[in-house]
C-alpha cells in the first residue's frame, strides 16, 4: 500500500429478511424449492395485480435502525426503480428512493485496539429479483422463487479507511443482524450481500476521487481481497497519469481481479415514481417504542460485559459475541461454572475447531460443558484429558463426570501413586536424565513424555514435574 | 312481456315469481346479442356455456329453496381488461395476445358471488387509452343490464365513475395507480346502484381500497329495490343544499330547471381548470408507463418472433406488440419521469393535481354538488379537461343523459366529495325524473 495514498471506502449491504411471506403477497421465503413454486400472480407481475405491503417488513427494518442508531422516519414512501431484466416480473423493483425508513445512524468498529465509528446513510425496504438459471440446449431459464422475496438495503457513509475496518464494520453489522434476528445473513446464499464503493486520494486531500462500485463479494475473504486489489489498480492508474473511470466492477474470485462491468455512461435512469399502488408507510411512536423493547442486548453491550463482569480480554470477547447463539451458548454456560476465563478459552480453542461458527449448533449441552471446566478447575483432570474427554461428548452428549468414571480418566494427583511411576521413568531414561543435570531443562519432557505415556496422560502435569524435580536432585 | 325492456328489481321480481327462470333470461340475452351482431360489434369474447351453466345453477338452487345471490341470473358485462380466471383477457393490445389469467379480479368474485350472469367481455380500444363507446352500445343494444369496465364513452346511457378506493382495482389491467379506473354504464340509475353496492367494498388485495364500515357506517346506496319513486318534490332532495355549476359550461334553460326544483344554484369557476388536462396527461401516461413496463414477452402474451439476444427480444416484443397510442402515451411517460424531467413534469403535476382537490374541496365545502354540463358544442378539448375532473380528485362524477328543446345533447355530469355517491344516486334520480317530465329527454 502506498503512503502517500489513503483508500475511502463506503459499503452497501443488502441483508434478507427472513418473514415468513414476501414482502407483497403470502407466498413463503424459503430458500430453494422446485423452481417457480413459491411464487403467484403477484410476485411474478400478471396483469392487474397489486402489491400489499408486509408489515411485519417494516417492523425488521425498524429494528434494523434502531440496531443501528438510526432514527426512524414518521412517514415514509415506497418508489418504483425502473430497469428490463427477465429475473424481475414487473420490470420495477420496489424500493425506496427519496424517503427510507431508517436514516442518520451508526456503528462503532475496533480495529486494531483503535475505535471508530461508522456512520449509516439509510435503511430502506425493497423486493428481491428471481433468478436466472442456464442450461445447456434449453437456454436461460427463469426462477421466480426468490421474487418478492424481502430486503433491507444499508447503506455507510465513506468512512472507512481499509480493508480490515470494512470487514469489521461487515462482521458487526452482520452480528447485530443476527442478535435482532431479522435475517439468517447467509453469504453463500445470498441473504447477506455486500457492494463496495472505493476511491482513493492523496492523504490531506479534501475531495473524494472517482470511485468504483464492486459487486460478486461472496465472503468476508472476497471483499478483503477486493479491495486490496482495487485499490492498488486505482492508485496505479493515477501514478501512471491515468483517470478513474466511475463504474462498477465484478470481483473474480479466481483471478483476484475486478474486471469492468459497465461503466456511468451506460448507467440506466431508473425513472424512480412514487408507486402509488402503496400507501404511504405512517411510523408511530408507540410502534417504535414497542419494537425497541423486543431487542435483545446487542454485541457492543455484552462485550463489555464480558470484559467487566468475566474478566476476559477484547480479543476473546470479540469471538464470543460473534453471533447470538454462541454468545448466549457462553451465558448459559458460564452461570454454572467457577472459572469464565476457562470457558472462554475452550469454546475458542476446542469448541470452535468443531463447529461452524457462522451457523452454531452447540454440538454437546452448555450444563455438560461448565461441568467440564469445573472438573478442570478443580484439578479432576487435566487439560490433556479434557480433549478426550471433549470427543466423547461429541459422540455422545454425556456428563462429563461420567464419562471420566467410564473411562477411567481422573487425574492422578496422589503422590503415592505417581512416585513408582516417576521412579521408573527415571531409571529408564539415562539420556534425558544425563542431559537434564547437565543443564538442559528441555530434557525434562522427554521423561514426562514417558509418564504420561504410562498413566494415560492422567497424571497432574504439575505434581510430576514437582516430584520429578526433587527425584532429580 | 318484452324481458329487454325489465330492469334487474323487475327481473328479479318475475324470478321470484317463478314466471321466468334465470336461464330463460340469459338466454333471451344471448339470442339477442346474436340477433343484433354485438357478439361482433360490441364483444369481444362470449361465455355462453358458462353463462347457461351458472343460469342453470341458479335455477336449481332457487328450485331447491335456497336464496340466490343479489344478481341472480341478471347479465352484468365487464369490459376485456377485467381479469376473468380462464378467459382470454387481452385488454384490446396485441402485447397480451392469448392471455388467459389465472385468477379473477375482486370484482368478477364479487358480482359471481352474487349470482351475476357474464355473458361476455366487451370490447375497448388498447388499454382503454381512448374514449369508447361499446359499453355504451352494449347497454343500448340490450347485450346486458349493466357494463363493469374501463369504457366510458357514448350518449343517452347512466354512467359512474365511483370515487377512488371504493372499488378495488385488484385484477383491472388498465388500471393506472392513482387514477379512477372503472365506470360503470347502465341505462337505469338502480340497475346501477345495485351493481355498485355488489363490487363496492374493502379488498385486502388492493392497499387503496378504503374501509368503509370503519369510515362511516352509515354508507348505503340506493339498493334498487324500493318501489319507484313517485313524483318527487322539492324535499326529496334535500340532502343537496346547492348545485354548483361551472359557468364556462353552463347552459340557461338547465339552469332554470334545476331552480325549478327549488334548489339553489350558482354559477361559480374553477380557476385551476386550465391545468387539469396537461397534469392529468402527465401523471397518467407516466403511471401508463411504468405499469406498462411488465409487457416484456417473458412471462404471457406476445412475444416477437424476430430477435437474436435480450435486447432484441424486448424491443421487438413491445414494438410490434403495442398500438400506436400506447407508444405514445409510453414515450411520453417514460419522458416525464426521467431524471432530468421528474421535478418539471410529474412532480409539478402532482403539485397542481393537489392545488385542483384543494379548490374543488372549497367548492363542496358546503354539502353541495357540482354540475358539469358537458354538451356535444363545447370544445374538444375543455369537455376532455372536467371529464377527468373525476379522476384528479378522486371523487365519484355520475353522468346522466339530457336533450334541452333544442335537441342538443348534454351530458350531465355531477361530481359529489370522495364517497358519497349515495347523494349522487339519490339526486340524479330525482332529476332525470323530472327533466324528463319537463320535455326534454328522450
Amino acid at each position: 500500500m502506498d503512503k502517500d495514498y489513503e483508500i475511502v471506502i463506503g459499503v452497501e449491504v443488502h441483508v434478507e429478511l427472513k418473514t415468513k411471506t414476501k414482502i407483497f403477497c403470502a407466498c413463503t421465503t424459503e430458500f430453494g424449492g422446485e423452481p417457480n413454486t413459491h411464487c403467484c400472480p403477484v410476485c411474478m407481475g400478471f396483469p392487474g395485480t397489486l402489491p400489499v405491503l408486509n408489515e411485519e417488513v417494516v417492523n425488521y427494518a425498524i429494528q434494523a435502525g434502531l440496531a443501528t442508531n438510526c432514527e426512524i422516519a414518521e412517514n415514509s414512501k415506497q418508489d418504483r426503480k425502473h430497469y428490463f431484466y427477465p429475473d424481475l416480473p414487473t420490470s420495477y423493483q420496489i424500493s425506496q428512493d427519496e424517503l427510507p425508513i431508517c436514516y442518520n445512524g451508526r456503528l462503532d468498529i475496533e480495529v486494531g485496539g483503535n475505535k471508530k465509528t461508522i456512520g449509516i446513510t439509510r435503511i430502506h425496504i425493497e423486493e428481491d429479483a428471481g433468478k436466472l438459471i442456464h442450461r445447456d440446449g434449453l437456454g436461460t431459464l427463469v426462477d421466480y422463487n426468490r421474487s418478492g422475496v424481502p430486503l433491507i438495503e444499508i447503506v455507510s457513509e465513506p468512512d472507512l479507511r481499509s480493508a480490515e475496518e470494512t470487514r469489521a464494520f461487515l462482521q458487526k453489522l452482520r452480528a447485530i443482524m443476527l442478535y435482532i434476528g431479522v435475517s439468517d445473513c447467509k453469504m453463500n446464499e445470498g441473504s447477506f450481500r455486500c457492494d463496495v464503493n472505493l476511491s482513493v486520494r492523496k492523504k490531506g486531500e479534501k475531495e473524494y476521487g472517482t470511485r468504483t462500485e464492486m459487486k460478486n463479494l461472496n465472503s468476508f475473504q472476497s471483499v478483503m481481497r477486493a479491495i486490496e486489489y482495487e485499490a492498488q489498480r486505482q492508485i496505479k492508474e493515477i501514478k501512471d497519469g491515468g483517470t478513474i473511470i466511475q463504474e462498477t466492477r465484478r470481483f473474480d474470485q479466481d483471478s483476484g481481479k475486478t474486471f469492468s462491468m459497465r461503466s456511468k455512461e451506460d448507467a440506466q435512469d431508473y425513472r424512480y415514481l412514487p408507486d402509488a399502488d402503496l400507501m404511504p408507510i405512517v411510523i408511530d411512536k408507540a410502534r417504535i417504542e414497542g419494537l425497541k423493547k423486543t431487542l435483545p442486548d446487542l454485541p457492543d453491550v455484552r462485550k463489555k460485559l464480558y470484559m467487566e463482569r468475566y474478566g476476559l480480554n477484547s480479543y476473546d470477547a470479540e469471538q464470543l459475541i460473534s453471533s447470538i447463539d454462541i454468545a448466549d451458548y457462553f451465558e448459559k454456560a458460564v452461570k454454572l461454572c467457577k472459572n469464565p476465563k476457562t470457558l472462554a478459552n475452550i469454546m475458542i480453542t476446542e469448541v470452535f475447531r468443531i463447529v461452524d461458527t457462522d451457523d452454531f449448533a452447540a454440538p454437546f449441552s452448555y450444563k455438560h460443558l461448565a461441568e467440564l471446566v469445573d472438573l478442570l478447575e478443580d484439578g479432576t483432570i487435566n487439560s490433556s484429558t479434557s480433549k478426550k474427554i471433549l470427543e466423547e461428548m461429541i459422540k455422545e452428549d454425556k456428563s462429563p463426570s461420567v464419562i471420566v468414571k467410564e473411562k477411567d480418566l481422573e487425574q492422578i494427583n496422589d503422590v503415592d501413586t505417581l512416585l513408582p511411576i516417576i521412579q521408573e521413568a527415571i531409571t529408564s531414561s539415562k539420556k534425558a536424565v544425563k542431559e537434564y543435570k547437565g543443564g538442559k531443562e528441555k530434557a525434562l519432557q522427554a521423561i514426562i513424555g514417558k509418564i504420561m505415556g504410562k498413566t494415560g496422560g492422567k497424571a497432574n502435569p504439575e505434581t510430576t514435574i514437582k516430584l520429578l524435580k526433587e527425584n532429580l536432585k | 312481456m318484452n324481458i329487454l325492456d325489465k330492469n334487474i328489481s323487475e327481473l328479479a321480481d318475475l324470478m321470484d315469481k317463478k314466471e321466468i327462470t334465470s336461464e330463460e333470461i340469459v338466454k333471451i340475452y344471448i339470442q339477442n346479442i346474436s340477433e343484433k351482431g354485438l357478439d361482433k360489434t360490441v364483444y369481444k369474447s362470449l361465455c355462453v356455456e358458462e353463462a347457461i351453466k351458472k343460469a342453470k345453477k341458479i335455477d336449481k338452487k332457487r328450485k331447491d329453496g335456497a336464496q340466490p345471490g343479489a344478481l341472480a341470473g341478471i347479465p352484468i358485462a365487464v369490459t376485456e381488461d377485467i381479469s376473468t380466471k380462464g378467459i382470454l383477457t387481452e385488454a384490446g393490445s396485441k402485447i397480451l395476445k392469448d392471455y388467459i389469467p389465472p385468477f379473477n379480479a375482486t370484482i368478477i368474485e364479487k358480482l359471481l358471488a352474487e349470482d351475476a350472469i357474464i355473458p361476455g367481455k366487451v370490447k375497448i380500444p388498447e388499454f382503454s387509452l381512448e374514449d369508447s363507446e361499446y359499453s355504451a352500445r352494449c347497454v343500448l343494444d340490450k347485450g346486458a343490464l349493466v357494463v363493469v369496465g374501463s369504457s366510458g364513452g357514448g350518449k343517452d346511457v347512466i354512467k359512474l365513475e365511483p370515487s377512488y378506493g371504493l372499488v378495488s382495482r385488484y385484477g383491472i389491467i388498465s388500471a393506472t395507480s392513482s387514477l379512477s379506473p372503472l365506470t360503470l354504464v347502465a341505462k337505469e340509475i338502480n340497475d346501477l346502484a345495485l351493481v355498485l353496492d355488489i363490487i363496492s367494498g374493502y379488498d385486502r388485495k388492493d392497499s387503496t381500497s378504503v374501509d368503509l364500515t370503519q369510515r362511516d357506517g352509515s354508507f348505503k346506496h340506493n339498493t334498487g329495490k324500493a318501489a319507484p319513486p313517485v313524483s318527487p318534490t322539492a324535499s326529496d332532495v334535500a340532502p343537496v343544499s346547492k348545485v354548483k355549476i361551472v359557468r364556462e359550461l353552463s347552459n340557461n334553460n338547465l339552469v332554470e330547471d334545476i331552480k325549478k326544483l327549488g334548489i339553489n344554484t350558482e354559477e361559480i369557476i374553477i380557476e385551476t381548470a386550465k391545468y387539469i388536462l396537461p397534469a392529468f396527461r402527465i401523471l397518467s401516461s407516466a403511471e401508463f408507463a411504468s405499469a406498462t413496463a411488465r409487457y416484456d414477452g417473458i412471462r404471457y402474451g406476445y412475444r416477437s418472433d424476430n430477435y437474436e439476444d435480450r435486447e432484441e427480444l424486448y424491443k421487438n416484443t413491445r414494438s410490434e406488440g403495442f398500438g400506436k397510442e400506447a407508444k405514445k402515451t409510453i414515450i411520453f411517460g417514460n419522458h416525464v419521469i426521467n431524471a432530468g424531467q421528474y421535478d418539471r413534469y410529474y412532480k409539478k403535476s402532482q403539485q397542481v393535481r393537489s392545488l385542483i382537490k384543494d379548490e374543488i374541496d372549497k367548492i363542496l365545502k358546503d354539502g353541495s354538488i357540482l354540475l358539469l354540463p358537458l354538451s356535444d358544442n363545447l370544445d374538444e378539448n375543455l369537455k376532455k379537461s372536467y371529464k377527468e375532473l373525476g379522476s384528479m380528485t378522486g371523487y365519484p362524477v355520475l353522468s346522466i343523459p339530457y336533450r334541452n328543446a333544442k335537441d342538443e345533447y348534454i351530458e350531465l355530469s355531477l361530481l359529489s366529495s370522495g364517497f358519497d355517491e349515495k347523494t349522487l344516486i339519490q339526486f340524479a334520480d330525482k332529476i332525470e325524473k323530472i327533466l324528463d317530465s319537463h320535455g326534454g329527454g328522450e
